[in-house]
């Protein structure tokens, strides 16, 4: 049986066919997933926007052509936005998540020094410099690919890809490791 | 930076599953739910307010009459029952083996307090129970292990001095299994660990009788576990089947004399067609299950003499394997009642460790590291025939 393509499914689940969306989520949550914990540094917080990701893709549904063969680099452009505007996301999407009962997730290995100190540092960056960080160098995404989820055009992506490695050597070769604010501690406090 | 991006585990699998489910659910929800116009979206909102404006008045009038109310449905007595429910569609599964079919099962306990002390009166004589279509009735246990709250099920004084102490806030008012009902959040003053930070408890009581209808625990204002509560008629002595902590104590004196878990004493490795005819009317589920290999058998012989079966599948234990431990009803703790509540040839899948069920006078236990892996097992399971 021939898979279908992204493309396909999108327009299925266009059409009210929901499994078709539960695939797309099926192929991709799992990059999804990952990509958010890199950005925030919460697997628990990550969790609930791989969720809300595809939620917030079908809400905007009819303005939204999948035109390439994959959807993921629009995804991952979902996801950002997820991620910059966290506390709007679960607001708008409180009702859906309470409907989900799920166990509490296993406790959290601790997470490894270098991963809180390597999102630590990259925290350090422009919101628009770690992005770029995030989708070329981490996600592996093409400079085309990357333009797609950050939704600028491909000159910017090189430009700021540029620019955040500079930044980056800067921070580096300066022992700039003066701890970053916790990313994420005001959304949390603000949506308790 | 360039080279290592954080290596990152990745999402367990029975959560993928049920987030996606949750989705289509969603999709689904939200397909048909009518538009919404711009007009009517600000429609709602001056109703919205109008109804909040409305709510807050009643509120200023019935506050400290619905906590009063709360804390007297609570307090008469002396002694006040009641039953605690896991939800219908909560993560309990019956497999059953033949047709590889499951039902929703859920939890219920009966829990009694005496009102008059500072504790529990019959903590732990209730009678916890596993119901479903083909569950058969019985107490399990007399314990009440599901969720990690300690209030109200847990102590009913703790929910009692909360009341009394201006430490429940009414937030709003709601529709609890089809009643008119207040929602109560109940705040703590002692001081909170770092990994309770976010947690709360919230109560919803009945705003004519006061009873509580439904507990939620809450992380960051999302619902993580359930239980509705439903409070039996008040009574002046305890139902003959209820004990007191006395006679528990008593109880457990004479039965600490009889072996309370099976200890292994010696064990085995085995081929299969050894263990085929060791354990007669044992299961496997093949050489290969939710992606871990047949690794080995073994036979452990107990202390009391019984033999049980373990078929070890995946890598090193306990994170990393599957074990499926079987063998007749010897092997076992003469007080695991929860066998003869199940029907025979099913498994009853609870959370991500365990999986217990039975298949005529064999008693199976899985344990694994994940709920995909037990419950792909469990559906996998057929006779041994090496």
């Amino acid at each position: 049986v021939e898979a279908r393509t992204d493309a396909e499914l999108w327009q299925r689940g266009r059409d009210g066919d929901a499994p078709a969306v539960g695939e797309l989520f099926r192929r991709h949550a799992p990059a999804i997933f990952v990509f958010l914990v890199r950005r925030t540094g919460d697997r628990e917080l990550a969790e609930d926007l791989t969720s809300l990701v595809f939620l917030e893709a079908w809400r905007k549904r009819d303005d939204v052509r999948l035109s390439g063969d994959s959807a993921l680099p629009w995804l991952y452009g979902v996801a950002l936005n997820c991620a910059r505007n966290a506390r709007r996301s679960l607001r708008r999407h409180r009702a859906a998540l309470d409907r989900l009962v799920l166990e509490r997730p296993p406790a959290a290995e601790p997470a490894g020094r270098d991963l809180s100190d390597v999102i630590a540092l990259l925290h350090r960056l422009p919101d628009d410099q770690r992005d770029v960080i995030l989708a070329c160098i981490w996600t592996g995404l093409s400079y085309e690919d990357a333009a797609v989820a950050l939704g600028v055009s491909m000159g910017t992506v090189r430009s700021r890809l540029s620019r955040a490695r500079a930044r980056l050597a800067e921070l580096e070769a300066g022992s700039g490791h003066a701890p970053a604010t916790p990313p994420l501690a005001p959304i949390r406090e603000d949506i308790a | 930076l360039n080279a290592l991006p954080p290596e990152i585990a990745p999402l367990d699998e029975g959560r993928l599953v049920a987030r996606q489910a949750h989705l289509e659910r969603e999709l689904v929800r939200s397909a048909t739910r009518p538009p919404r116009r711009r007009l009517v979206r600000g429609g709602i909102v001056v109703a919205a307010c109008v109804a909040a404006a409305a709510v807050l008045l009643v509120g200023r009038d019935g506050g400290p009459d619905a906590l009063a109310r709360a804390r007297a449905a609570v307090s008469r007595g002396p002694y006040l029952g009641i039953v605690v429910r896991t939800p219908r569609r909560g993560p309990a599964l019956l497999v059953h083996l033949d047709t590889h079919a499951t039902e929703r099962v859920h939890y219920e306990a009966e829990i009694w307090f005496d009102t008059r002390k500072h504790s529990r009166a019959a903590t732990p004589g209730g009678c916890t129970r596993v119901v479903g279509p083909t569950t058969r009735s019985g107490c399990i246990g007399s314990t009440f292990s599901y969720g990690d709250s300690t209030l109200i099920t847990g102590s009913i004084d703790h929910y009692r001095t909360a009341l009394a102490t201006g430490r429940v806030h009414k937030i709003s008012s709601a529709i609890v299994r089809g009643r008119r009902a207040w929602w109560l959040r109940i705040t703590t003053t002692a001081p909170i660990p770092a990994v309770l930070r976010g947690w709360a408890s919230y109560v919803a009581v009945d705003q004519k009788t006061g009873n509580p209808l439904r507990l939620e625990e809450r992380k960051d204002g999302r619902v993580r576990s359930r239980q509705d509560i439903d409070v039996l008629p008040g009574t002046d002595r305890l139902p003959a089947y209820v004990k007191t902590l006395a006679q528990l104590m008593q109880a457990q004196a004479k039965l600490s004399l009889r072996p309370g878990r099976r200890h292994e004493r010696s064990s085995a490795a085995v081929t299969l067609a050894q263990a085929s005819a060791g354990i007669p009317g044992a299961l496997w589920p093949g050489n290969a299950v939710a992606g871990q290999r047949f690794r080995q058998a073994r036979v452990l012989t107990l202390d009391n003499g019984a033999r049980q079966l373990e078929l070890v599948y995946g890598g090193a234990c306990p994170r990393h394997c599957l074990l499926i431990k079987q063998g007749t009803e010897s092997g076992w703790a003469p007080r695991n009642r929860l066998y003869s509540a199940l029907p025979d040839r099913a498994i009853l899948v609870n959370g991500s460790r365990y999986a217990d069920g039975r298949a005529g006078a064999i008693r199976i236990r899985l344990e694994g590291n994940g709920r995909a892996g037990l419950l792909a097992a469990a559906r996998a399971l057929r006779p041994l025939r090496p």
